[in-house]
């Protein structure tokens, strides 16, 4: 149905109007909540955030289940910590770098995948995360083991040393918002339908000239890209990193993120990300029984509400229960009418 | 060139199976050819081996001149080659415009940066690949489903949108696999006017693979009849109505 009032030029401004009035809300937030508790779980939501969005456009947009994400977040964090505490590199020279390395190895891991179907792209990068963190675990000389590395330097960007609490704030939400903003653009045009396309149905897009081995590679490399970036903001914001914070268990997590807030909306990715962080928090106080907290909500998700909070109906079909119960309920009204 | 398709002993083992087996024919400029046979016969199997999307185990296609034996899928845009299929491979999370035009791609030339900044150029290319859709929606009736979401449409609707998404593509040749199958006898007549409509339009030349034997008749120009891989009869709809080969393996047609 759609609301009639707004024409569909104004429909597409206004999607882009709620996501500035919620950054301005974001902008102005540290202005009226005090609670550096609160600051950081918000610092660590944008970093996530950018994680997702990576994740979003490799799983969500381009339908490649890539299961060992958390890879490219570590490869992310231990290139900022290594150049610069070992090397001074100031921050932007880290930020670069630390998406660069992760693209490239990004797209080595790519090539095998193109050619395999959903379930073995999982299997190759589980794979290949268990292989980083075995590398990680073990090149004592270079990442220092299983210790992990510690006392990263702040970033001075500049001339201003970001150390604070608000400096981090501000600085992953500028992140967040710049990579929004490139990303939504890119899947607005042709190359976000495409992905889309070979999401939906892969020889479907290549019989129309599609380019899937080439498009797959760009969205593989593209995410790694971000997810690079967010493992240096994550390496200067904790200062200290070691191989237990980039387990498979992080990549379920931002996969439960990603599917929470709605494969295919980028949103969805903030709002994911947002959820998973925050909420945990509320229940901390069951303790052991969180550990599968998560698990239920995607039980929850996929039973009622397949397509997540923010993602197109279509995603899913009509194939939750709740949908069946009600179709159900509707065939039974029809025949208890005739 | 009097022939856009010719194909010399075209082979397509599966192991020991010969889905097709040493098949010749030919196809001329803007005509409609019918391809039929019973189920099995290998009639998909030829689009398979034409298209790329299998290997062909022997023998020679040419196209316009040019040798695209065994050339993959995504080059047959290119060549002027477009096709639909059995089973539907529609993108059901996406709407009816964007699904249109993502058959449009080839003429929208931005780049990756035009696509970050949604420049001027890219600002123009989506404007006019916008219109070029709406006015194809608008030639098949679909125009008041543009932005619904494909997957939640009816079947018979998200058949001619396949069509679409072929036509879009502006081929030479269009290799229609079954259009009109699960579709109702009014929906089925609908589409075939509708695909002779836009065949005339555009001046294409079509391949039809069909069951329906009524459609054939009135339809194709020339029909091509096929049965274990093998050619059984080749020419006018009247003539192979009438061949007693035909009328064996199929039992008298519908």
């Amino acid at each position: 149905m759609g609301n009639k009032k707004w024409t569909p030029m104004l429909q597409e401004r206004k999607s882009s109007l709620i996501c500035g009035i919620v950054f301005i809300c974001l902008l102005l937030t540290p202005m009226v909540v005090r609670d550096a508790f609160a600051i950081r779980l918000m610092t660590t939501t944008f970093i996530y955030a950018i994680v997702c969005f990576g994740n979003m456009l490799i799983c969500g947009y381009t339908g490649m289940m890539c299961l060992g994400f958390a890879a490219f977040y570590g490869i992310g964090a231990y290139v900022t910590a290594l150049l610069a505490k070992n090397y001074g590199i100031p921050f932007f020279g880290c930020l670069l770098m630390s998406g660069v390395v992760a693209a490239v190895i990004g797209f080595v891991i790519c090539i095998p995948c193109l050619r395999l179907t959903v379930d073995f792209v999982g299997l190759i990068t589980t794979a290949f995360l268990n292989i980083f963190l075995a590398i990680v675990r073990n090149w004592n000389s270079v990442t220092n083991g299983a210790n992990g590395i510690s006392a990263i330097p702040r970033p001075v960007i500049f001339g201003k040393k970001f150390s604070s609490g608000q400096d981090f704030y501000y600085l992953t939400l500028l992140v967040m918002a710049v990579s929004f903003v490139i990303l939504s653009n890119i899947i607005a045009s042709k190359i976000g339908r495409n992905l889309q396309g070979i999401r939906d149905n892969e020889l479907g897009a290549i019989s129309v000239g599609v380019n899937a081995k080439r498009l797959k590679l760009f969205a593989f490399t593209t995410g790694t890209f971000f997810a690079g970036m967010a493992g240096c903001l994550y390496a200067y914001y904790i200062t200290a990193i070691n191989p237990n914070n980039f387990v498979f268990n992080i990549s379920t997590t931002i996969m439960q993120m990603c599917i929470l807030g709605g494969l295919g909306s980028l949103p969805g990715a903030v709002i994911g990300a947002a959820f998973f962080t925050i909420v945990p928090e509320m229940y901390r106080s069951l303790a052991l029984y969180r550990i599968g907290i998560g698990g239920l909500i995607m039980v929850l998700c996929m039973l009622f509400r397949p397509q997540g909070l923010l993602g197109s109906r279509a995603f899913a079909g009509d194939k939750g229960i709740a949908d069946r119960l009600r179709q159900r309920r509707a065939l039974r009204a029809k025949k208890a009418q005739v | 060139m009097d022939h856009i398709l010719e194909v010399e002993h075209l082979k397509m083992y599966f192991g020991g199976v010969k889905a097709v087996d040493d098949l010749s024919f030919y196809v001329k400029r803007h005509e409609l050819l019918g391809l039929i046979g019973p189920s099995g016969s290998g009639k998909t199997t030829v689009f398979n081996a034409l298209t790329g999307v299998y290997k062909p185990t022997d023998g020679k296609v040419t196209f316009n001149g040019t040798d695209i034996t065994g050339k993959p899928l995504e080059s047959m845009v290119e060549y002027g080659i477009a096709r639909t299929f059995q089973n539907l491979r529609i993108f059901r999370a996406m709407t009816v415009l964007d699904n249109i035009m993502i058959g449009n791609s080839k003429n929208i030339h931005t780049n990756l940066l035009d696509s970050i900044l949604h420049t001027p150029k890219y600002r123009k290319y989506e404007r006019e690949s916008k219109d070029k859709a709406r006015e194809l929606l608008s030639l098949l009736g679909l125009s008041k489903w543009e932005k619904e979401y494909v997957g939640s449409l009816p079947y018979g609707i998200q058949k001619r949108i396949e069509f679409a998404r072929a036509v879009i593509v502006e081929p030479e040749l269009l290799l229609l696999d079954e259009p009109a199958a699960g579709l109702n006898s009014k929906e089925a007549e609908e589409l075939m006017e509708m695909i002779l409509y836009v065949k005339e339009k555009k001046g294409f030349t079509v391949i039809l693979i069909d069951h329906n034997m009524k459609i054939m008749m009135s339809s194709a120009e020339r029909i091509l009849a096929m049965e274990a891989g093998k050619e059984l009869a080749v020419g006018l709809p009247e003539e192979i109505q009438n061949d007693p080969k035909v009328i064996n393996a199929y039992l008298g047609g519908e």
